[in-house]
């Protein structure tokens, strides 16, 4: 910590060390460039300069020479050619003409002097001119110019020029150097005193008096409000601490209250790194007690092999493994059976980490198992006595009731055949009161005769066997339209049937019920305004419903209760014909397939019946 | 100024090469065949020369004009015959020169200024007294020879 403190604190005067080394790096860099381009430049323009005016010199001094040549005039040539020297750069000058050979070299006391043999001038360009008289060639003229002496001057000047621009450089390095510190690296090291001495929750440091310029200033105002943020979010991060700890120990009350024992085991030595309450009172042994310790330090050999076993086989698996029955012997309860899942805890990267185990006693579960399948045993037994002597007495009851019902029938038709009979054959030996009564007596018979039909049909939908198939509800439906409804109620009568997906059932009696309760329908609509009947139905919850909808004379559902009981009726037998005996009809047979029955209606508002039917796959 | 009796003569005209072959008939005919006479800057030239219109070259000294003839350069030479020899003799060129015509003979005489001190006149008149007496004893003579004048 000591040495990083250190290295921070280095942090800034290393920048500045940068900054002064990147400025003299630069400023000599660019002072050296810009010297050698001079140099460069210069050198080459000054030999370009010495060129050209050593061309232009022999330009000169051949026409100059040209007469005194001519005229053998060596005063003249002496002057002309020692003339040549007042050009700095010319080094030498020769002539070469009949009579006449004169060299001259520049002499630094006299200017020039007159040789006869050239010294080797290092640095020079050389210029050859004929001299001419008429087109006619009269000499040769050469002038050796010096670069060295333009190039002396050159290094000179680059000295000088070189000695301000180092002082320029030391004054700007100072200057960008003062700037760059007042500007970038002053704020900068504030900021980054800011930031290291910054922490969240304490009071922020000041930022002083030092100025702050543009991005700086802008980094200053993104720190600053960062540091808000930091400490909005170290805020948040406290409240979110507090109420992890407050999670936490919910989560932990919740774990050791859980009413069946809950441990974990890390996974490397299956030793106990958890247990819950429910567990210590299981097991008799404390957490404590059990902390970092494995099964076998506290229970027999063969259960603890086998626990090892199963945690193994769980870490290895990677996934629950559900054992729904062990034993285990406890410190203070003997032995328990328990219904035990053990999951494995993986790591952050995938790797089983813990096992954690939940555990459910369920040795009072166990006996009472025990004790139910003994108690299922005789009551079986006890019940399949009861069914078959309810099945003989319900037997014997249906062929009563049949046999009655047919046996009432002769007699009864007997009755009515004789009374009709007696109203044919005696009606002019009867008054009028005798016929009368025989009429109620012919009534009646038919009354008992329609009674009687419908104990019939009842008892048929009540007993016999079932004979289950799929049933085309909307053609069933199809066919008793057309058989109630004749062709001049079809006009009346306005029929809406929904798609009906079809039933499992016997056919006859569902074809029974459905005709009961359509033909209700329309004869309760006859007196209606609106006759219309909708057929539909509707799945759910593993039933089909089906229901009639009319809009006829309805009923007062607080009599709801009887509508499905044999002769029981609403209307009078003058409003509405019938026996009564129709719903029951219906009830019996939805019964019989596993079904229900109800109604829904109001006096004069129409009424609806459902009839539910369990689905099957069909 | 006063001028005194003539002391000598000099004899001026054209000098050429012994190996030109130039031939002419007067200076109208050097006019025609373009040739070059070297003559000095400074110098009163004959009449003669202007007036033919011939075409003139000038140094700045007459033995210039010498070494050029002798060199080639200019095919005449326009100068004093004592003083051409001279120059010829001195520049060992005697032999490849040589005399063609007389031009005009000039006097050569010198010259007192009126202004200065003493008598101009009495100087004059000695002068011309001397120079008479040294013409006739022949001393005259004897100088100019020791000094190459024949």
């Amino acid at each position: 910590m000591k040495k990083m403190n250190n290295r921070e604190k280095r942090n800034p005067a290393s920048i500045q060390t940068l900054v002064v080394m990147g400025l003299v790096i630069g400023a000599t860099m660019l002072i050296a460039v810009m010297g050698i381009t001079y140099y460069a430049y210069n050198r080459t323009t000054q030999e370009k300069k010495v060129a050209r005016d050593n061309e232009n010199l022999c330009d000169q001094f051949a026409a100059s020479l040209e007469y005194p040549v001519w005229n053998f005039d060596a005063t003249q040539v002496r002057i002309i050619l020692e003339s040549a020297f007042l050009d700095e750069s010319v080094a030498a000058i020769a002539l070469n003409a009949e009579q006449m050979r004169y060299s001259f070299v520049s002499d630094s006391e006299k200017g020039s002097r007159e040789t006869i043999i050239l010294p080797p001038i290092g640095n020079r360009i050389v210029g050859n001119r004929s001299i001419t008289h008429k087109g006619a060639p009269i000499g040769t003229l050469t002038i050796y110019s010096d670069i060295g002496v333009v190039l002396a001057k050159l290094n000179s000047d680059l000295f000088f020029f070189g000695s301000i621009i180092a002082a320029l450089d030391i004054f700007l390095i100072a200057s960008l150097f003062i700037l760059l510190r007042v500007i970038i690296l002053r704020p900068l090291g504030v900021l980054e005193q800011y930031a290291r001495s910054y922490e969240p929750g304490s009071a922020r440091p000041p930022f002083g008096k030092t100025k702050f310029f543009g991005e700086l200033a802008s980094l200053r105002a993104s720190i600053e409000k960062m540091a808000s943020l930091l400490e909005q979010r170290y805020a948040e991060l406290q409240r979110a601490a507090a109420t992890l700890g407050e999670n936490r120990k919910f989560l932990d009350d919740v774990v050791q209250n859980i009413p069946a024992m809950i441990f974990v085991k890390d996974a490397e030595n299956l030793a106990f790194v958890q247990l819950n309450k429910t567990g210590e009172a299981l097991l008799g042994y404390s957490f404590a007690e059990l902390a970092g310790k494995n099964d076998r330090d506290f229970f027999p050999a063969d259960q603890a092999d086998f626990f090892i076993r199963m945690d193994k086989n769980c870490l290895a698996e990677g996934k629950l493994i559900d054992i729904p029955e062990e034993r285990i012997f406890t410190k203070t309860q003997g032995e328990r059976i328990l219904h035990t899942r053990k999951i494995p805890l993986a790591d952050t990267e995938g790797k089983p980490k813990y096992l954690l185990g939940i555990s459910e006693d369920i040795t009072e579960k166990k006996d009472i198992e025990r004790q139910l399948r003994d108690l299922n045993a005789t009551l079986e037994q006890r019940v399949a006595e009861r069914t078959a002597v309810l099945e003989v007495l319900n037997k014997e009851l249906e062929t009563f009731s049949y046999s009655v019902s047919h046996d009432l029938r002769t007699p009864l038709r007997a009755i009515e055949g004789f009374s009709q009979l007696l109203s044919q054959e005696y009606s002019k030996v009867l008054d009028s009161e005798g016929k009368r009564r025989l009429n109620t007596i012919i009534a009646n018979a038919k009354k008992m005769e329609a009674l009687i039909a419908g104990l019939l049909a009842l008892s048929r939908a009540s007993k016999g066997e079932l004979k289950f198939s799929k049933i085309d509800m909307n053609k069933v439906v199809a066919e008793l339209c057309d058989e109630l409804l004749d062709e001049k109620s079809r006009e009346e009568y306005s029929l809406i049937v929904n798609d009906l997906p079809p039933a499992w059932g016997d056919s006859t009696l569902i074809r029974q019920a459905l005709e009961n309760l359509l033909s209700n329908a329309i004869k309760y609509s006859g007196k209606s305004q609106i006759k219309t009947i909708e057929i539909g139905a509707s799945s759910a919850q593993g039933f089909c419903t089906y229901y009639i909808k009319d809009h006829g004379a309805g009923f007062d559902p607080e009599y709801s209760g009887k509508l499905f009981k044999a002769f029981e009726r609403l209307h009078g037998q003058k409003e509405f014909e019938g026996v009564g005996i129709g719903l029951a009809i219906v009830k019996s047979i939805i019964a019989r397939h596993g079904g229900s029955v109800r109604a829904e209606g109001a006096p004069d508002q129409g009424a609806t019946f459902y009839f539910s039917l369990p689905l099957r796959s069909v | 100024m006063a001028i005194s009796d003539s002391i000598m003569e000099n004899e001026v005209g054209l000098f050429k090469r012994k190996s030109d072959p130039l031939r002419f008939s007067d200076l109208a005919d050097l006019k025609n065949q373009n040739i070059i006479v070297g003559t000095v800057a400074g110098y009163i030239n004959p009449k003669e020369l202007y007036d033919a219109n011939i075409q003139t070259e000038q140094v700045s000294d007459d033995a210039l004009n010498m070494l050029k003839l002798a060199n080639g350069r200019i095919r005449l030479v326009l100068i004093d015959k004592r003083l051409g020899a001279y120059l010829a003799e001195k520049q060992k060129t005697l032999d490849q020169i040589e005399w063609l015509m007389t031009l005009e003979i000039i006097p050569l005489r010198i010259g007192i200024m009126k202004n200065s001190s003493g008598d101009w006149r009495k100087r004059l008149a000695d002068f011309n007294a001397a120079l008479l007496a040294m013409k006739r004893d022949g001393t005259l003579s004897a100088i100019l020879a020791r000094h190459g004048f024949r």
